[in-house]
């Protein structure tokens, strides 16, 4: 029996060890959420049946963008605890957060102004099939990300400071280093790209590519034509500077979420307006107005793409032909040489 | 075939060996091959993307912007070969019987009409009544094959493929290479069809020769495992004897008439072997040289 303690033992250090290497970091937790909200296995299955976790790892939520954000600056409708299932979030809902600049409260109204004059807004008259659900929320194409530090590239810049000697020059004036990192992270990661491009991509197609989609909304030339076309490839090889679906279809300049219909005047994809997007200096910067007749969602299609429907026709058949032909004369041969001197018809 | 250096029949190992390829068109021969296998490789993994061999491939060559390099300087040494074919079939036209002809005051544009007709890799009518004789001979109909001249009716045919595909993969290339250039005097669909046009060409030439100019040339009953046409240039007579017996015909006439176009291999080897006595000699004489006992006058 005497043997049996040590394991036993062993794995109740284990226990423990792993749940204190849990322990909580500080959020911003007035309201107490993660009484419960911190235990990995909080989850309840829905209406739906799937199952849905509840579980909010702090570490992680401390560097997303939202960490400064109380819970119920979103989840506006949980009012005590414990709580009833909660409602969609609204992006556009005022939260805690104080704008510095006006000192107002926050919110992203202005983003769901700007969605509505896209074509991802079902009243807007381009729309082929106005069914609402199957329109996007803010949520649909966003997550709550994790703020992607770019401090260790900043040192590889000519003269960089590194990411230790950055934020001791903000020491020197201000006390709470997660107050200030939160900040220094807001800007830094917004200087470069730090979304994939494949990620962009895979985005779009979430619902583009979608069959039940392509069919309910007439997108014959759905999001994987992109793909078949050299800028398709370049950004699944993580080729520099390859272009994804918003390069193209948003303005220069402009907000990701203005999206317009290929029928729109104003829309970057509008048949004039075409070649601007491929004049951008690290693409085609001598495009002329005609590079814009280039189609980038070609589906071999005999009503709406004649040109390349004929093509395609033409070396199909060729080569079916040619392969085919080929392929039974040396058969033929094959066969024939087994029996040299075998002949059908006897001489006469 | 012109009168060249080379001898036309090699006799190695006891076996004749009859010219068919020109060092040039051998080389010619190398250069198509290399950059069709190196285009092939760079271009097939984009337009085959979806594959799990897709992307490794061009991660070995170093991503997409080393494969489309390679590509494209393949492409363009593709192109110039083509060009250079056409400067060295006008080089041997003038050379072989324009040139000649005029210095004797003998030219017409009927005979010339004629020299091209006869040349080797000129389709001809001969070649329709081989192709049906082979079908008759496949479907057991007769028991005669056809005889052929120094190039059938397949080697003519991967010709002229060639011959129609690198303009259609050329132009088509070009396009692709510079849509901006392209589409300032196109319309931007003509881009799309290339596209289109460059990709399937491609498929067609890759089945053809891979699946049956490789059959044709090596992997058939009487060449397998290989040929040694493409290294050589020479083919062994029962080969020759049996795909071209009127070349071999041919061959034969003309070496009888001057025995000096015949390089026994086999006959000099023999004349330059050296007697165990003559090697023993040498051996010794330099070993006496080397140690300094002969001719050490320097002392």
């Amino acid at each position: 029996m005497r043997k049996c303690y040590l394991p036993i033992l062993l794995l109740l250090f284990l226990l423990f060890y792993s749940s204190l290497s849990f322990a909580e970091e500080a959020i911003l937790d007035d309201e107490n959420c993660s009484m419960c909200h911190k235990y990995p296995g909080l989850s309840r299955v829905n209406d739906e049946g799937y199952l849905r976790l509840f579980y909010i790892n702090s570490h992680r939520f401390t560097q997303s963008l939202h960490s400064r954000v109380k819970c119920t600056g979103c989840h506006t409708d949980i009012k005590k605890i414990p709580h009833s299932e909660a409602k969609k979030v609204d992006c556009s809902t005022e939260c805690h957060i104080k704008h510095p600049e006006t000192g107002e409260k926050f919110s992203h109204k202005n983003i769901t102004e700007i969605l509505n004059k896209s074509i991802h807004n079902p009243q807007n008259p381009n729309v082929n099939k106005a069914i609402e659900e199957d329109f996007p929320e803010c949520t649909d194409c966003h997550s709550n990300p994790l703020y992607l530090s770019i401090a260790e590239e900043l040192q590889n810049l000519h003269g960089g400071r590194s990411a230790e000697e950055i934020l001791q020059k903000c020491d020197a004036c201000h006390e709470k280093r997660s107050f200030y990192s939160y900040f220094f992270n807001h800007v830094a990661s917004r200087a470069k790209y730090l979304f994939p491009a494949e990620k962009i991509v895979e985005t779009c197609i979430e619902c583009h590519s979608k069959p039940e989609m392509v069919e309910k909304h007439k997108l014959k030339n759905a999001a994987s034509t992109y793909l078949d076309t050299f800028h398709g490839k370049a950004v699944m090889f993580n080729m520099e500077n390859a272009p994804t679906c918003v390069d193209c279809h948003v303005k220069d300049n402009a907000s990701a979420h203005l999206i317009l219909s290929h029928k729109d005047p104003e829309s970057a994809v509008y048949e004039e307006n075409r070649y601007k997007a491929c004049q951008d200096d690290r693409c085609h910067p001598t495009a002329k107005a005609n590079m814009g007749g280039i189609r980038m969602h070609v589906s071999i299609d005999r009503n709406m793409y004649p040109a390349e429907f004929y093509t395609a026709l033409f070396f199909s058949a060729l080569t079916l032909g040619v392969f085919v032909l080929l392929m039974l004369l040396l058969l033929l041969e094959l066969i024939r040489e087994m029996f040299p001197n075998f002949k059908i018809r006897k001489d006469k | 075939m012109a009168k060249s250096n080379l001898p036309l029949v090699k006799i190695k190992n006891g076996e004749r060996q009859y010219l068919k390829l020109s060092p040039s068109q051998k080389l010619q021969h190398y250069i198509l091959a290399i950059t069709f296998v190196l285009l092939v490789v760079t271009g097939f993994p984009l337009k085959f993307y979806y594959y799990p061999w897709a992307e490794p491939i061009i991660q070995f060559f170093g991503g997409l912007t080393v494969t489309r390099i390679i590509h494209r300087i393949n492409g363009v040494i593709m192109v110039a070969l083509f060009f250079y074919h056409w400067y060295y079939l006008f080089k041997h036209m003038f050379r072989l019987y324009v040139i000649p002809a005029v210095k004797t005051k003998s030219f017409s544009f009927k005979e010339l009409v004629l020299f091209i007709y006869y040349s080797p890799m000129f389709p001809r009518w001969k070649d329709i009544t081989d192709f049906f004789d082979f079908v008759k001979f496949v479907l057991f109909i007769t028991n005669k094959r056809p005889a052929h001249e120094r190039f059938h009716w397949r080697e003519k045919f991967d010709y002229w493929a060639v011959f129609w595909g690198i303009p259609i993969l050329g132009i088509t290339g070009v396009f692709l290479w510079y849509p901006a250039w392209a589409t300032s005097f196109l319309p931007g669909w003509v881009v799309n069809i290339s596209y289109i046009a460059h990709s399937d060409e491609a498929l067609l030439a890759v089945s053809v020769i891979f699946i049956w100019h490789m059959y044709n040339a090596h992997l058939n009953y009487d060449k397998f495992p290989m040929s040694p046409l493409f290294a050589t240039g020479y083919l062994p007579e029962d080969l020759m004897k049996h795909e071209y017996y009127i070349e071999w015909k041919r061959i034969n006439k003309l070496v009888e008439m001057d025995p000096s176009q015949i390089e026994d291999l086999d006959k000099k080897r023999e004349q330059e072997k050296q007697t165990d006595e003559e090697k023993i000699k040498a051996v010794r004489e330099q070993i006496s040289f080397l140690s300094g006992k002969e001719g050490d006058s320097d002392e």
